[in-house]
């Protein structure tokens, strides 16, 4: 079976620390972070939502999903958005025009555009680090030990187990892109 | 990236710009020559060494030491600008300086499962230590409860079973009706760091702390195998004979060896090293005390004259327990940030991108009675200093209590500094077990809407 290579969060063990968002920018050098932190719910980051000490405070980073059903590629004029045969959704910035119908295209707002190189940009889940054997940078950037990667038709794979967990979710399932980033949610306080 | 320093410098005031380039021969011949200078005149002991904060190369501090060690010269602790309170009150129950088998190496070299782990005041998950997030969300994982106590609701805080916001500077009076609530039968690790002992009393609330872990059960005095515990504890070095195993393997610097042993240049071209090569033990080892009674000293006779013989609460220097009553109503305390390592790296241009500026974070109930909106300007005062940042809205500190976070450097407030706000009072109960600690969050203050630069 053909790969699907994907990543699971672990909303549990987000810490929000954005090395992710770091690690991207040092490895991938775009112009803005392709994998940003957000505070969940909270319209300010770093900010819990409820009234102290009734609080609660948890991490959303959010990317490209790498769909299954690109609806970015669909609206890219030129192919300049592609599927690898493992499963990633590869911007090729040489092929970019720069028109912009994939940042309105994509229903989780991932593509941004390098106003330098009048191209689009997005995470392309290192591809160039997968090719030579190794993980996302965000993957082992990770301080929480929070995110996962791998083949999601892998049966024995990590993520495929994480992801076929009953709490395991992805974003905007209604906009029927079929990502193939997942996210465990955090847990509930247990008390003493 | 950080900005270091690429060249080597002299200041010279006759020129415009200082300073003045020179080589590396001159800057060590010019350095030399003063050392010798005062040497001769004062004796090598004249000169100390002061370690600061190692971000960039634990090795560093090795180099310090060594060299401290070899001209006779005199090394002042690592905590030795002032950070006493963890060492002081640990000295007085348990006659360390640094207890680091009762305060989390449970954590970092593993041990059976734990019921609980008990954080206060620290933030692991930001701050010190970092890399205890992950065990501590393994053994959370594992089935142990997480709780924290700190007045600000931390990154550490959001992951907790149970979080007490605790009243600033009440820490002392919590911990001494926390015995009673820890039966005899919880295995609890505890995390503590300087939220806690950076106040007045911090060495008594420490004390407070290391109590309720020895009454719980909760002190290992006894390691078999596995690694090395790191009791830094230099009396009890100079007491043992050379036969004993106490000698052979906690000397200091036996145990730095141990620590940069095998790591050479050639072998970190090959790939990272990890800087704990301590050599598994095979045989148990009894921890020592080091107290007047060689035991841990819940009662210390010592401090019975200055009525501290036990660890029992002492209203703060500044902070306000009772607001109403106080010119400056409102608690100032320190948070670490993620962005910095106290002032390092508060200049790298990618982090300022996602934390540009210092901020004040204030409870939205305080900022209303005092008309102040978010990202707005005020002025954070006391009769020390005015200091002017924005203001940031939180439900993630208690009402009462503001916090900046440490490390921004002076130029990067409009006005004044965190540092500007807070004072050098000396506690003499400190100064008598070891040393005097600072106290940068036992600080009292008042929060005012900015209005325009006449009142500042």
């Amino acid at each position: 079976m053909k790969q699907r290579l994907g990543l699971i969060f672990d909303q549990e063990r987000c810490i929000g620390c954005e090395a992710c968002t770091v690690a991207c920018r040092k490895e991938n050098k775009g112009q803005s972070a392709w994998i940003r932190v957000k505070t969940q719910n909270s319209p300010f980051k770093d900010t819990p939502v409820g009234t102290f000490p009734n609080v609660s405070m948890h991490f959303l980073p959010t990317l490209c999903n790498h769909c299954e059903k690109p609806s970015c590629a669909d609206a890219c004029p030129l192919e300049a958005i592609t599927k690898s045969d493992r499963g990633i959704i590869i911007l090729l910035e040489e092929v970019c025009d720069g028109c912009q119908a994939c940042l309105d295209a994509c229903p989780y707002g991932a593509i941004e555009f390098n106003d330098e190189k009048g191209t689009a940009e997005k995470c392309n889940l290192c591809f160039h680090r997968i090719k030579a054997g190794l993980e996302p940078f965000c993957v082992i950037c990770c301080e929480g030990q929070a995110i996962h990667f791998g083949d999601l038709n892998d049966p024995g794979s990590v993520v495929s187990k994480l992801s076929g967990a009953e709490s395991a979710f992805c974003l905007k399932p209604e906009a029927g892109t079929k990502p193939s980033v997942y996210y465990l949610p955090p847990k509930e306080p247990r008390g003493l | 990236m950080p900005r270091p320093l690429r060249y080597r410098c002299l200041r010279d005031n006759s020129l415009c710009a200082g300073f003045k380039r020179i080589s590396w021969e001159e800057a060590l011949d010019f350095i030399a020559d003063r050392f010798k200078k005062i040497a001769a005149k004062h004796g090598w002991p004249a000169i100390a060494w002061v370690l600061g904060s190692p971000g960039a190369g634990t090795t560093k501090f090795g180099a310090y030491l060594r060299l401290a060690s070899l001209t006779r010269s005199t090394r002042v602790s690592a905590w030795g600008y002032g950070d006493a309170g963890l060492p002081c009150g640990s000295r007085v129950i348990f006659g360390t300086q640094f207890p680091f088998g009762f305060l989390f190496s449970q954590l970092w070299f593993g041990s059976p499962d734990a019921d609980m782990i008990l954080v206060w005041g620290a933030n692991p998950g930001e701050s010190q230590h970092l890399n205890l997030m992950r065990p501590i969300m393994d053994a959370k994982e594992r089935g142990a409860r997480l709780v924290v106590i700190d007045p600000r609701y931390t990154v550490t805080a959001s992951k907790a079973d149970q979080y007490v916001g605790i009243k600033a500077g009440t820490d002392a009076a919590l911990i001494t009706k926390l015995a009673e609530r820890i039966g005899r039968s919880s295995a609890v690790i505890f995390v503590t760091h300087m939220g806690l002992t950076r106040t007045f009393h911090g060495d008594i609330s420490f004390r407070g702390l290391a109590s309720v872990a020895t009454l719980t059960g909760n002190i290992t005095a006894t390691f078999k195998g596995g690694y090395l515990p790191a009791v830094l504890n230099w009396r009890s070095f100079l007491k043992a004979k050379s036969g004993e195993p106490s000698y052979k393997r906690l000397g200091i610097l036996q145990l730095y060896d141990a620590v940069i042993k095998g790591i050479t240049r050639e072998k970190l071209k090959e790939g990272a090293m990890s800087l704990m090569l301590i050599p598994e033990m095979d045989q148990e080892i009894d921890m020592p005390f080091s107290t007047p009674s060689g035991k841990i000293e819940l009662y210390s006779e010592s401090l019975y004259e200055e009525g501290q013989a036990l660890p029992v609460f002492a209203e703060p220097l500044e902070t306000p327990v009772r607001p109403e009553i106080r010119k400056y109503p409102l608690a100032f305390i320190q948070g670490h940030s993620r962005f910095r390592t106290h002032s390092m790296f508060a200049n790298v241009e990618s982090l300022l991108e996602m934390n540009p500026e210092p901020v004040v974070e204030i409870n939205p109930q305080d900022a209303a009675g005092r008309n102040i909106a978010n990202e707005e300007k005020v002025v954070v005062f006391n009769d020390r200093a005015r200091t002017i940042l924005k203001a940031k809205l939180t439900e993630g500190v208690r009402p009462g209590v503001i916090n900046i976070t440490q490390g921004w450097w002076i130029d990067q407030f409009q006005k004044g500094s965190v540092n500007h706000l807070t004072h050098d009072v000396i506690n003499p109960i400190q100064e008598k077990v070891y040393e005097p600690n600072m106290h940068m969050n036992d600080v009292a203050v008042e929060v005012a809407k900015y209005t325009s630069e006449k009142e500042v």
